[in-house]
């Protein structure tokens, strides 16, 4: 027993004598003098560009968005952004700080325009409930080069690239002078409704329809969309999110690659011409035609899945008979028609082009839309060479409870030949359902 | 001998000598007007940080919450200071205030979006740090809105105070068996028939307390009895936790309950201009039915009396007494309120022998003006019964005195006098000229 005693404590003393010497540094600095160096970096770098930087950022919600902003060293930072007519009139003051995190962090910490696509107030600025655009007000360094630095959203991982301002460009965005140049560039699109460009594609010219959608909704809000038919009949359709900058439409993150060729930018070329640029700089004038590009029936499954009508919501477009119909689905959740009372809901078509089926589904809550129950139902359809389809039941109603509120919008399709057509109200396009036996019956709903 | 050489082995050689700020604390620049300000009233007396430039770990982390615009964190600050900081110091003094209050305020532009149920205005954590959330929102400023986030830290205060001084265990057990961990799935309606303030006080006697307490100096008196008047099943309760929180406040920390509930409905009266805690507001609801006025009770004495009031009064009496043999004498005028709009002016007197005690009335019109308290009151025609007819016996001489008074006057409901003890804060009430504060009546309220 002696004898195990004398050998723990000369197990322990031998343990404790492992002690380390001393700390030897996988740097040359201590950590603390590294972040230090860091801090002194990020910050010398913005306050740096003396005529400010020019930065742009997508959000994971919504689409991209334009900034100018000039850093002070007294952590102050004057914005202007696209995001509305004000903030591109505008200059902002508010404050910024550099410091220390899983990196070096920008964080943008008093109210600025870039706030607006964090804030969970619906009421601000569109964003969803709780989670906004899902953008960031905290950004870590990445790296930087002469004229630029990049940095990358701390919680949603977007980056936000800033390239330097030129003083000319400053001018322009401090004196208001932006929405001017972002206007300008949304006039073009509603003036030149069916904008397209030529692509040459085995030797034929095919029209690239160009869409450039400025609104600033969830989903499809801020992207520019390209989409052509081509020869062999089949659609090509992609898109990308967009900031306004100075002079440019910026088509953001990898860009927008269409038919192998990747597109960056739009801007105006020699005599007023807009003109998009791929990355080899060759350019492609958009032009206008009277009809529209592709037929919006040859989109369904490639450009356009979803058809959506959100919660009371009856767009123009909508004529009175087509908004009974709805109105019957939305004005029977509150009251308990269904047998249930609920206070959120829409109704959505989901098109099933492989196997030409088209899918209505009825939401229904009563948490405000956090969480429901679906009632489905489906059609079979035929579309003719002009794009008129008629609609034969495949499943009758299952699960849910508002099926007793969806009976009217399941007689429109089964009795109606239909037709679908655009439908443009501001800076939003929607898709119009025209019954083509009884035309006074029109109904708009959201295209995503 | 083992022992010794494994504690010897471990005696620290040197003190460290760490140079902190080159450890790149997060502290920002510190240098705007808004910034010395804020060091010169909150972080030099009373060693409070204030945090209104975004921290991630100030917040909710796992949440989207924006930070203030610039514009609003001195408003919100000073309403933080006036209604809350300086009340207590007045009241409790300058050594509880520095030693007790919360020491780190955080502001937000946005509200906290909880993963569902409503977003959160206000909340607290450990004992020394109250967050207010919702600055940027449009309405954060109305007079409503100042009251709820007034509301939140006084709620959270109270917390702070029962971790210094344990809840009276009295108020444990008066709702004891009508606490519900699922709070949250019932109405108002429903937990203020039981006798809580709120739902969220029904969750636990801890809630309940704080609750109580703060919806009695936010709310008030008038809408507390209120509260518990209308609740048939709840009003014992409700009483009974009234009087543990006034108990609570006296035993453990010397605090007349009743002083800290007339300051800060006072400042919520005139500074923010709250509507509810108003004796207009309530006139508007009906909740008082009568105001005895005698000017021959002392606290007239006390309080004094405008001379214009005094003379239509004693010109009433004298012309009374001087009208028939019987020497009526006027004893008291009573208002009753019997709607918010329908006033009878009542004259109980007396014949100068002694005997019955008869009631005259005089019918009016009143309009009261809730958010300001305007008051205008207008004669209507006498409808018949035996205490018009009685008030008939001495119309022309109350049309000659009392009348005009009322009539001529444009006047501003309040709670005067000012100086009335806390005790008895909005029990007493009257009217003042508008514009004329000496020119005014008051008297006792009744139910």
């Amino acid at each position: 027993m002696k004898k195990l005693l004398v050998l723990i404590g000369v197990i322990m003393v031998a343990i404790s004598s492992c002690k380390k010497a001393e700390y030897i540094a996988k740097f040359d600095e201590k950590p603390q003098q590294r972040a230090g160096e860091q801090i002194k970096l990020v910050k010398d770098i913005l306050i740096g560009a003396k005529d400010g930087w020019i930065a742009t950022m997508t959000t994971d919600l919504g689409g991209g968005y334009g900034f100018y902003m000039q850093f002070d060293s007294l952590e102050n930072v004057v914005s202007v952004a696209d995001l509305n007519s004000t903030s591109q009139h505008e200059p902002l003051s508010s404050m910024y700080r550099i410091k220390q995190d899983m990196g070096t962090d920008l964080v943008f910490d008093t109210y600025t325009y870039l706030s607006m696509l964090n804030d969970p107030n619906p009421d601000v600025f569109g964003g969803k409930i709780r989670d906004g655009f899902k953008s960031d007000i905290e950004f870590v360094y990445d790296h930087s080069t002469d004229d630029s630095i990049v940095f990358i959203g701390v919680r949603y991982r977007n980056y936000l690239n800033m390239v330097k301002a030129t003083a000319a460009q400053k001018t322009v965005y401090l004196n208001g002078g932006f929405k001017d140049d972002v206007d300008k560039f949304k006039k073009f699109f509603t003036d030149n409704k069916n904008a397209y460009f030529n692509l040459k594609i085995d030797g034929e010219d095919v029209k690239v329809e160009t869409v450039v959608n400025s609104a600033n909704s969830l989903d499809v809000g801020k992207q520019v969309s390209l989409a052509a038919l081509f020869p062999d009949g089949n659609v090509l359709s992609q898109s990308a999110k967009f900031a306004y900058t100075l002079g440019n439409i910026n088509l953001l993150d990898s860009a927008l690659t269409f038919n192998d060729i990747t597109f960056t930018h739009f801007a105006w070329a020699e005599g007023n011409k807009l003109t998009l640029y791929d990355n080899a700089n060759k350019s492609y004038v958009i032009q206008n035609s009277d009809v529209p590009i592709i037929p919006l029936y040859k989109l369904w499954g490639s450009k356009y899945n979803e058809m959506l009508s959100p919660y009371k919501q009856i767009f123009p477009g909508t004529s009175q008979s087509g908004a009974d119909i709805l109105n019957f689905f939305h004005q029977n959740m509150e009251n308990g028609y269904t047998g249930y009372k609920f206070n959120s809901a829409y109704l959505k078509f989901v098109w099933n082009v492989v196997n030409k089926r088209l899918v209505l589904n009825g939401f229904s809550s009563q948490n405000g839309g956090g969480s429901g129950w679906i009632t489905s139902c489906s059609y079979d359809y035929t579309v003719d060479e002009q794009g008129v389809y008629t609609f034969t039941q495949h499943d009758t109603f299952s699960g849910g409870y508002v099926q007793k509120a969806m009976v009217k919008i399941n007689d429109f399709m089964l009795n109606n030949k239909i037709k679908f057509a655009y439908y443009a109200d501001g800076e939003t396009v929607y898709v119009q359902m025209i019954s083509v036996d009884d035309p006074t019956i029109t109904m708009t709903f959201q295209l995503s | 001998m083992l022992l010794f050489v494994l504690f010897a082995g471990c005696k620290k050689e040197e003190s460290l000598n760490v140079d902190i700020p080159s450890l790149n604390p997060d502290e920002p620049l510190a240098n705007t007007p808004l910034d010395h300000w804020l060091t010169a009233t909150f972080l030099d007396p009373y060693n409070m940080d204030v945090i209104y430039r975004y921290n991630r770990y100030a917040g909710d982390a796992s949440r989207n919450i924006t930070p203030p615009k610039l514009e609003t964190v001195q408003p919100m600050m000073q309403i933080v200071l006036d209604g809350f900081i300086k009340i207590y110091e007045r009241i409790v003094g300058v050594t509880f205030a520095k030693a007790y209050l919360p020491k780190e305020w955080v502001l937000f532009g946005s509200y906290s979006y909880p993963t569902s149920g409503s977003p959160v205005a206000g909340d607290a954590a450990g004992g020394r740090r109250i967050r207010l959330y919702g600055l940027n929102n449009g309405d954060a400023f109305q007079s409503d809105k100042i009251a709820e986030k007034l509301q939140v830290v006084h709620h959270e205060f109270t917390h702070i105070l029962n971790q210094l001084v344990a809840m009276p265990t009295d108020f444990e057990s008066i709702s004891k068996k009508d606490y519900s961990a699922t709070w949250s799935t019932l109405s108002s309606d429903s937990t203020h028939k039981l006798g809580f303030v709120t739902s969220y006080a029904s969750g636990s006697h801890g809630e309940d307390f704080a609750e109580t307490t703060s919806y009695l100096l936010i709310k008030g008196q008038p809408w507390y009895d209120n509260w518990a008047n209308t609740s048939a099943l709840g009003k014992a309760n409700l009483i009974a936790k009234e009087q543990s929180v006034i108990a609570y406040f006296q035993n453990g920390f010397g605090i007349d309950f009743k002083v800290l509930q007339k300051e800060m409905q006072t400042y919520l009266k005139d500074v923010i201009k709250v509507d509810g805690v108003s004796f207009g507001y309530w006139l508007n609801q009906n909740l008082y039915k009568t105001m005895n006025i005698n000017l021959e009770d002392a606290m007239y004495l006390t309080y004094g009396i405008s001379d214009e009031f005094k003379k239509a009064y004693d010109d009433f009496n004298t012309q009374m007494q001087a009208k028939y043999t019987a020497h009526y004498h006027l004893d008291y005028l009573q208002l009753l309120f019997n709607s918010k709009t329908d006033l009878v002016v009542r004259g109980y007197f007396t014949a100068e022998s002694g005997g019955t005690q008869y009631a005259g009335d005089y019918a009016f019109k009143m309009a009261v003006d809730p958010a300001t308290g305007k008051t205008t009151f207008t004669k209507v025609a006498q409808p018949e019964g035996t205490t018009y007819s009685n008030g008939n016996l001495f119309l022309d001489a109350f049309e000659k005195t009392i009348q005009p008074y009322l009539t001529g006057h444009e006047f501003i409901a309040d709670w005067i006098p000012e100086e009335v003890p806390a005790q008895e804060y909005t029990t007493i009430a009257g009217f003042y000229v508008n514009g004329d504060t000496n020119n005014k009546f008051y008297g006792t309220l009744g139910h």
